[in-house]
């Protein structure tokens, strides 16, 4: 059984197809890296997968829940739909967006609590183990201002996990970070993935994708140009649009 | 700009300031201060005409003008200023229904009296219970403000006394029901409470008044022309005329006029020795004794009533100004479109368009509110759409990216609104609910103006009492301060504390402290 998959989903923004006609399966415990020239439409189908944009056409699934945009219309309706698929997902933003009225701990706790009606002392249980796999076990006490931009993204990372999601979708985790910081987060991801985590992560560290990703998937313009293994991906000879999109980093990555 | 232009803008404006004032000096008028709002049959509009004021005061004035051989001009006044206005030289006397009482007598020169009359009790007609001010003890009795009745009702005990500033409201509440009776001067009875079906007298008369004309205490001249004017009008009947003419002859007046003729007009040496006494100046210790006496019943009768409606009109408008920013911004088109409404009418309009609506508009519908309730209403439905724009900016400061995180957990946009909306924009908006609610514990004075008796109602009536409208004024206003004063600084606190150590999460049990 897939952990997750598209089925011709596709979004416009006015005359703008952000995505156009998608689909894809991603097994379990895989670490997906979606890359793509800037404007490609690759948050734009992350947030598709979870609900945050409502989509034209097309359908999600994750797990056992999945969402068929021709049987509903209307936001309100939508909104319900995709309730399943968020409860079933972690998604974590480029610019954190962790609570600032809440602690690290109670950021953690928060969904525990008023989405999964979890008793107080094993929310705040469950919130101390996520943390302690992120390596934040030491700052829950702390405000989001309180720490560094790669531990605010920890902590994000361990408010998505805490659900306990069957996917986490990234979307450009490293790119709000100063480079010194990069590397704890792609670590955390890494160590989730050896853990077997389902993950989907938009990013432009191609080194990382390249060292940590079983799958590549390249977007231009709203289509999937590319998905396959990555050895694959970055041997490739023959495809325009791999080879154009890998040309800045040759030598580098 | 030029000289004579400025002369002119001057002239005109000594003209609006002081109307009549600037006449009285070139040609001979006698200026006389009035409330055309107080009501018939005392000087009020004209139905027909609106431009005109008629009245039996009117035909007094007219007759004291043409034996003075001087040209009558009414000066409009506000009932509870005319003797106020009167020490300011705004017009020669003051003639409005002014009942003679040894603390107005302190202050003015009273001619001899020209009316007398009493307090008629008024009740609905379906009332079997009050047939005299004895069976007035527990029940809910209007009047009006600082007159006769009004002592009368607070000398009797165990009143709940309604003061108002206009008869028409009193007797409409008493027909309505929100008063069980209501305690006036016979004339305003007479035309205020006998024309309405629903209401009847009871009672033989209550007590015994008698209006005068109030002079500045030195006008000592213009008093004996009066006194002579009004002496000759007694004797020739004129004044009986006008009273037969307004339905307002009365025994009380009869025995008053056969007294004052056996009298003869008060002496010349008299008069002199009392204007001595009046002019006489307290000293400042007499006078600060006098104001510290002012502070124990601004305090008992008034403050505590001030903070209750304060307090629980900001409690209203702070729920209700959340509900609202929310509806707006979040809810389906009809009832957005309905909160907005809601905030761009309030916002838009007085806030004594809204309590006089509310407080004697609403009756009309079949509502009716006591004045506290109309007054917490008033004043908390009008805050609140000033609070719900106070939500909406901290609302909308908020970057977008803390509802999509909350939803991408899981939440429904309601939980997102009340776990991570709702407790960040409360703390952006602390600061300007803080101001907002000092701003509103002063405009609560305004509630004043419903028949409720808090702070700025008990100035009024002790200034009114005691002509000392600077005295009792400035220990209200220090009042007002000193009771805003905590509340500036718990502003201060919270504010702080909130920003500083957050505020205890409370997810359904108990709150869970930061660690
Ligand atoms: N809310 C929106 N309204 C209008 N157009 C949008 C909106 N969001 C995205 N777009 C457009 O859709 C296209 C895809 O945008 P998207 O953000 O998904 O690209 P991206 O691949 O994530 O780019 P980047 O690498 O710069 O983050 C772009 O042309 C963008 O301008
Ligand atoms: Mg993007």
């Amino acid at each position: 059984m897939t952990a997750i998959s598209a089925r011709n989903l596709s979004k416009r923004f006015g005359h703008v197809v952000a995505v156009n006609d998608v689909t894809f399966e991603v097994e379990p415990r895989e670490l997906l890296a979606i890359v793509g020239p800037s404007g490609c439409g690759k948050s734009t189908l992350l947030r598709c997968l979870n609900g945050l944009e409502m989509f034209d056409a097309g359908g999600v699934n994750v797990g056992d829940a999945g969402v068929s945009r021709a049987a509903i219309s209307g936001h309100r309706a939508f909104e319900r739909a995709v309730h399943p698929l968020r409860q079933r997902t972690g998604m974590v933003f480029q610019g954190f967006n962790l609570f600032g009225h809440l602690t690290v701990l109670q950021n953690v706790m928060l969904a525990l609590r008023v989405v999964k009606k979890m008793p107080l002392r094993q929310a705040e249980q469950v919130a101390h183990e996520q943390l302690a796999r992120v390596g934040l076990g030491d700052r829950a006490g702390y405000r989001p201002q309180q720490l560094s931009g790669g531990q605010q993204q920890r902590a994000a990372i361990a408010r998505a996990l805490a659900t306990n999601p069957s996917v986490m979708l990234y979307d450009e985790p490293t790119s709000a970070l100063d480079p010194t910081l990069v590397r704890e987060v792609l670590l955390t991801m890494r160590r989730l993935h050896d853990e077997g985590v389902t993950q989907l992560i938009v990013t432009h560290e191609m080194r990382f994708a390249r060292e940590a990703a079983d799958r590549i998937m390249l977007l231009d313009a709203g289509k999937i140009a590319a998905l396959m293994p990555t050895a694959e991906f970055f041997s490739h000879r023959g495809n325009a649009h791999i080879e154009k999109f890998l040309e800045p980093f040759r030598g580098v990555a | 700009m030029n000289h004579r232009l400025l002369f002119l803008a001057l002239l005109l404006l000594a003209c609006c300031a002081r109307p009549g004032a600037a006449l009285a000096h070139g040609t001979r008028t006698l200026t006389w201060g009035g409330d055309s709002e107080g009501g018939a049959p005392y000087v009020f509009q004209d139905p027909q005409h609106p431009q005109r004021v008629i009245g039996f005061e009117v035909d007094i004035a007219r007759a004291l003008g043409k034996l003075l051989h001087r040209h009558e001009v009414f000066v409009q006044n506000e009932w509870d200023g005319l003797i106020p206005a009167l020490q300011r030289g705004d017009y020669d006397m003051a003639m409005n229904g002014i009942e003679i009482t040894p603390d107005r007598a302190k202050v003015v020169r009273f001619t001899i009296a020209y009316y007398a009359c009493a307090e008629q009790l008024s009740v609905r007609k379906t009332n079997t219970t009050i047939h005299s001010l004895a069976d007035l003890k527990g029940k809910i009795v209007g009047t009006l403000k600082d007159s006769l009745a009004e002592r009368i009702l607070q000398k009797a005990g165990g009143i709940h006394i309604r003061s108002y500033d206009g008869q028409i409201n009193a007797y409409e509440d008493l027909a309505d029901g929100r008063l069980d009776a209501v305690l006036m001067d016979q004339p305003i009875a007479a035309y205020y409470g006998k024309p309405l079906k629903a209401l009847k007298y009871v009672g033989q008369p209550i007590g015994h008044m008698e209006y005068g004309i109030a002079l500045r205490p030195h006008d000592v001249k213009l008093l004996r022309q009066l006194n002579a004017a009004l002496f000759t009008l007694i004797k020739n009947g004129s004044l009986k005329r006008i009273y037969i003419k307004w339905g307002m002859w009365n025994g009380a007046t009869r025995a008053m006029f056969a007294a004052e003729v056996a009298a003869g007009l008060p002496a010349q040496s008299e008069l002199s020795r009392f204007t001595r006494e009046l002019q006489s100046k307290k000293t400042w210790s007499e006078r600060l004794r006098q104001y510290g006496s002012y502070v124990p019943i601004l305090l008992e009768k008034g403050a505590p009533m001030t903070l209750a409606i304060s307090l629980v009109s900001m409690a209203l408008a702070v729920s209700f100004g959340l509900l609202l920013a929310l509806l707006k911004l979040y809810a389906p088109p009809p009832l957005s479109l309905l909160a907005k409404a809601y905030i761009e009418l309030v916002r838009g309009t007085p806030l004594l368009i809204q309590l006089y609506l509310i407080f004697y508009g609403l009756p009309n519908v079949g509502i009716k509110l006591s004045p506290f309730v109309a007054a917490i209403i008033g004043l908390g439905g009008n805050y609140a759409a000033y609070e719900a724009e106070n939500y909406r900016a901290g609302l909308q400061a908020i970057p977008t990216g803390q509802m999509e995180a909350a939803l991408s957990l899981g939440m429904t946009r309601l939980q997102a609104l009340r776990h991570v909306m709702v407790p960040q924009a409360f703390r952006a908006v602390i600061p300007p609910v803080t101001n907002d609610f000092i701003s509103l514990f002063k405009d609560s004075s305004i509630v004043s103006v419903i028949t409720l008796v808090e702070l700025t109602k008990v100035y009024g009536e002790l200034a009114s009492t005691y002509y000392d409208y600077i005295g009792t004024g400035l220990i209200t206003a220090a009042i007002y301060f000193l009771m805003g004063l905590p509340f500036v600084y718990l502003a201060r606190w919270l504010e702080r504390h909130m920003s500083g150590t957050g505020r205890a999460l409370q997810v359904g049990g108990k709150p869970v402290n930061a660690a």
